[in-house]
């Protein structure tokens, strides 16, 4: 069709359907799109967006308010009334909502300290994670070269070395805390970011338009947080959120090898590794950790996704 | 022509949904095609053109369409079929069988891990009972029929190995293994530079001839329109506009937008600015430009060869002159106007931009030079970073040179820019994706201007662009030089735009100015054998003047690769005429 089209390397036509709306003589008028239209488009709310936006209020408030819900200390045992079913089953205590693990200790309270712990865990990990492997990335596309080299190999040293070896080692040089572990499940990803976000700026640097704004004048750090970055979010976006749910199961794995958080203090991931004896006999134990970490996943998964067509001014104003 | 159509169109219609709704490619369209003939479907991007094609082949469902209508087939059999309702084993039959089709894009419509010889006698095999060895014999007579020198050695050869032009002959050798009764061709030549282009479409009417074929060629391009149908349906927004034989269609358009497409066609003879106005200062000197590339092998990285893309070019521009550098691909134009921005780096020779020698700059004065010389891209889509606002786009360079202006001062330089260029001052608040092909190029050009150049590099400024849209750009640029009196270097690969805009031409060949010299001259009067040959290749818009057959072997475009240490030959260029120069051997 056009030989535009075919610039994008389609072999026929077809992406340039849409076009077909566009007018063909172009002189001043453009197309007219309503500005107020276009607004109110832009925030008619979409209801998965506002049920996912209401689910991210309710954890993170859950999380932040956990010492004032919580019915229970959260490490408080009472033997007494060990693997209580939740209420509204048979054997039910009605002072554990959601029924009691195999130490008598309240499975609401926990649920909630744990939400609190492993959201901030992984949140700050990957955020710390993603800004160690942007500027990785980011540097070892625009320079390239020796350092871009340099870089890369890191990348493939840390991928090829098992993680669990290097968490061991960093954890028993500078002891089990949680900014240890936080800093230490940073580690666990920041090659895949780096790789990632270092093929998104190869393919981005060579664009026309960086060529244009090169020949402007711009400085490679003016074009880098300019026009690279700008450009490269959507991938990121997606890699972020599929990374948040990886680190909580990353950190239950850790502390199940006694690595992660110690007990007695929870968090979801741990809930559900040591519960997991108890599954055929108490389901509930892992049941109400499992289903936390399922929302969590859900919500950074689906807010990722709008954030990224938020951020992409190609699809906002559709 | 037959008494009943081969293939006869009725009521075609094509639409698909999109988030926009749903949009209608292809409406009520209807058209016979007889057996033998070409018919020649001309329209801009958009039109339906190609979506037409494709549904033809039925592959437009693939793709999301939905059709309606009816399309009878007579097949070789003699029997009749609509194709609209045929089962997707008829359709398989037919397909490669009697109707086949070549794309656009050599590039990417051979498979790349295959050979030549291995595509070929699948196709054979697919449709006709053979062994494979009888089959690779068979691709190897189809391959002399597109006359590809050396054919049994191609057979083995992967398509990288291939230059554009042999890639596409091997595309229709495809297209044609089973002799099909209808070929459609969705803009086979426009990839190609014009010198294959004039032999590929030499070797499809001669073929056509040959086999006895029907051709829908589907273009946008009047020239190519003019060489080869016998009818032509023009289309416009999914609907056709008119249908005649090529010679009325030519002499008497009855629509108004034929009228328009055919006035918008730039024509080489059409004659160029004249160099009167332009005796100014030289703004720009290139002295013995060179820019050579390694090309490396192995892990230890050892150069193994060098391609030397531009080699010793020299020329002057003067302030308020366009200077058209014409060549075909890989001629090294582009590459002279990236190191004259030092995009890339030259390897040797001297640049002075106004005054200022701007080889060997550092960084911060090479910024503070590139105020001076600025830049127009090809392609409209990729030139403008999708994420900013246009007016983040127009004000980069006054943001990045003129840091004392406020911002509300570089939003209305902006805002006056925008309007100079034809487009609104309150589109400044939008983005690219917002704007068509042309108006982004609009864009494109206000940003370059924002700094007030004395000299910008336009790099195919309009080659991405529609003709009646591509007629508005150069009329903009032309007009925007009267009052700005800013000069262009004009780098494109077609003749009759650089005729248009140029006051003088020259023509670059194998990283070397050939000829050289005020337009008129030069295009007119060419004495060099490649400017004539180049010239003899445009096609001409106008059905009375089309050129006799003269089919040629296929020729390997020569690369501008040596090995280490050895030089192309270098040949003084001499002056014939009042600043009309050529290289010695032409003289």
């Amino acid at each position: 069709m056009s030989d535009v089209a075919d610039k994008h390397g389609l072999p026929t036509s077809l992406s340039s359907i849409p076009q077909a709306a566009v007018p063909m003589h172009d002189a001043a008028a453009g197309p007219d799109l309503e500005p107020a239209q276009a607004r109110a488009a832009r925030f008619r709310p979409d209801p998965v967006i506002a049920i996912a936006a209401l689910l991210a209020l309710l954890l993170i408030g859950a999380a932040v308010f956990a010492p004032l819900i919580a019915p229970f200390e959260p490490d408080a045992q009472r033997l007494l009334a060990r693997l209580r079913p939740p209420v509204g089953f048979e054997r039910a205590d009605p002072r554990y909502l959601l029924g009691s693990d195999q130490l008598g200790r309240d499975m609401l309270s926990r649920c909630l300290y744990g939400l609190r712990l492993t959201l901030l865990i992984a949140l700050f990990g990957a955020a710390l994670g993603l800004l160690l492997g942007a500027l990785a990335g980011l540097v070892a596309g625009m320079v390239g070269g020796f350092v871009d080299a340099l870089i890369m190999g890191l990348c493939d040293v840390k991928i090829a070395v098992p993680f669990t070896l290097v968490a061991l080692l960093v954890i028993a040089l500078a002891g089990a805390s949680i900014t240890v572990l936080v800093c230490v499940l940073s580690l666990a990803y920041w090659a895949q970011f780096a790789r990632l976000i270092r093929a998104q700026v190869l393919t981005i640097r060579e664009m026309p338009y960086i060529e244009a704004a090169r020949a402007a004048g711009a400085t490679p750090l003016r074009i880098a947080v300019r026009h690279v970055l700008p450009n490269i979010v959507s991938p990121v976006i997606v890699m972020f959120t599929l990374n948040i749910s990886n680190l909580i199961l990353l950190e239950s794995a850790l502390s199940f090898l006694g690595l992660g958080v110690q007990p007695p203090t929870a968090t979801l991931g741990s809930m559900v590794g040591l519960g997991r004896d108890y599954m055929p006999t108490a389901p509930w134990v892992v049941a109400s950790p499992a289903i936390l970490i399922m929302l969590v996943s859900l919500t950074v998964m689906l807010l990722g996704d709008w954030l990224r067509d938020h951020l992409d001014v190609r699809l906002r104003e559709r | 022509m037959s008494e009943s159509p081969l293939l006869s169109i009725r009521d075609l219609s094509v639409s698909f949904n999109t988030r926009a709704g749903e949009v209608k490619a292809v409406r009520r369209l209807s058209f016979d095609l007889a057996a033998g003939e070409t018919m020649a479907i001309v329209g801009e991007s958009g039109s339906g053109k190609s979506v037409t094609a494709l549904s033809i082949m039925r592959l437009i469902e693939r793709e999301g369409g939905h059709m309606s209508g009816r399309m009878e087939l007579v097949r070789r059999s003699g029997g009749s079929v609509d194709l609209m309702a045929a089962d997707d084993r008829t359709l398989r039959q037919i397909r490669g069988n009697e109707i086949s089709m070549i794309f656009q894009e050599p590039m990417t419509s051979l498979n790349p891990v295959l050979t030549i010889g291995r595509q070929l006698s699948e196709v054979i095999v697919l449709h006709r009972a053979c062994s494979p060895r009888e089959a690779l014999d068979e691709a190897r007579v189809l391959l002399e029929r597109v006359r590809i020198p050396d054919a049994a050695g191609r057979l083995s050869q992967f398509p990288h190995e291939m230059s554009g032009g042999m890639r596409q002959r091997v595309m229709i050798a495809m297209a044609l293994a089973c002799q099909p009764r209808l070929l459609i061709a969705d803009e086979p030549t426009t990839a190609l530079d014009v010198t294959v282009q004039a032999e590929i479409l030499a070797l499809i009417r001669k073929l056509q001839d040959e086999i006895g074929m029907a051709l829908m060629f589907i273009t946008h391009d009047m020239g190519v329109v003019a060489e080869i149908a016998d009818r032509v349906i023009v289309m416009r927004h999914g609907e056709k506009v008119e249908e005649n034989a090529l010679r009325p269609l030519f002499a008497t358009p009855r629509h108004p937008y034929t009228r328009a497409l055919l006035a918008a066609v730039p024509r080489l003879g059409d004659g160029s600015p004249a160099t009167a106005g332009v005796n100014a200062d030289t703004v720009l000197s290139v002295r013995g430009l060179v820019k050579r590339f390694p090309v490396t092998k192995g892990l230890m990285k050892r150069t193994v060869a060098m391609v030397h893309a531009v080699d010793d070019v020299s020329f002057v521009l003067r302030e308020g002159e366009t200077l058209g550098l014409v060549g075909e691909s890989g001629c090294g134009k582009s590459t002279t106007g990236r190191a004259l921005m030092r995009l890339i780096e030259p390897t040797e020779g001297s640049i002075t931009i106004a005054g200022q020698e701007i080889t060997g700059l550092g960084q911060e004065d090479l910024r503070a030079a590139r105020r001076n010389i600025q830049m127009i891209f090809q392609d409209p889509y990729a030139s403008l970073n999708p994420r900013l606002s246009i007016e983040a786009s127009v004000t980069e360079p006054l943001a990045i040179h003129r840091r004392e202006l406020t911002g509300k001062a570089r939003r209305e330089i902006a805002a006056g820019l925008l309007e100079r260029v034809g487009l609104k001052a309150d589109h400044l608040d939008r983005y690219p994706h917002q704007f068509s092909g042309g108006q982004r190029q609009r864009i494109a050009i206000a940003r370059a201007l924002a700094l007030k150049p004395k000299i910008i590099v336009a790099d195919e400024p309009v080659s991405a662009l529609d003709v009646s849209i591509r007629a508005q750009v150069i009329d903009l640029l032309k007009e925007l030089q009267r009052e700005l009196g800013v000069a262009y270097l004009f780098i494109s690969h077609d003749m009759a735009v650089v005729e248009q805009m140029s006051h003088r031409v020259a023509v670059m060949y194998m990283g070397q100015i050939l000829e050289l010299g005020p337009s008129a001259e030069v295009l007119n009067r060419p004495r060099h054998a490649y400017t004539k040959r180049l010239l003899a290749s445009v096609p001409v818009p106008d059905p009375a003047r089309r050129k006799p057959q003269v089919i040629d072997e296929a020729r390997e475009i020569q690369s501008p690769r040596y090995p280490v240490g050895q030089r192309p030959t270098r040949l003084p260029l001499v002056e014939v005429n009042a600043g009309h120069f050529v290289q010695a051997d032409a003289a």
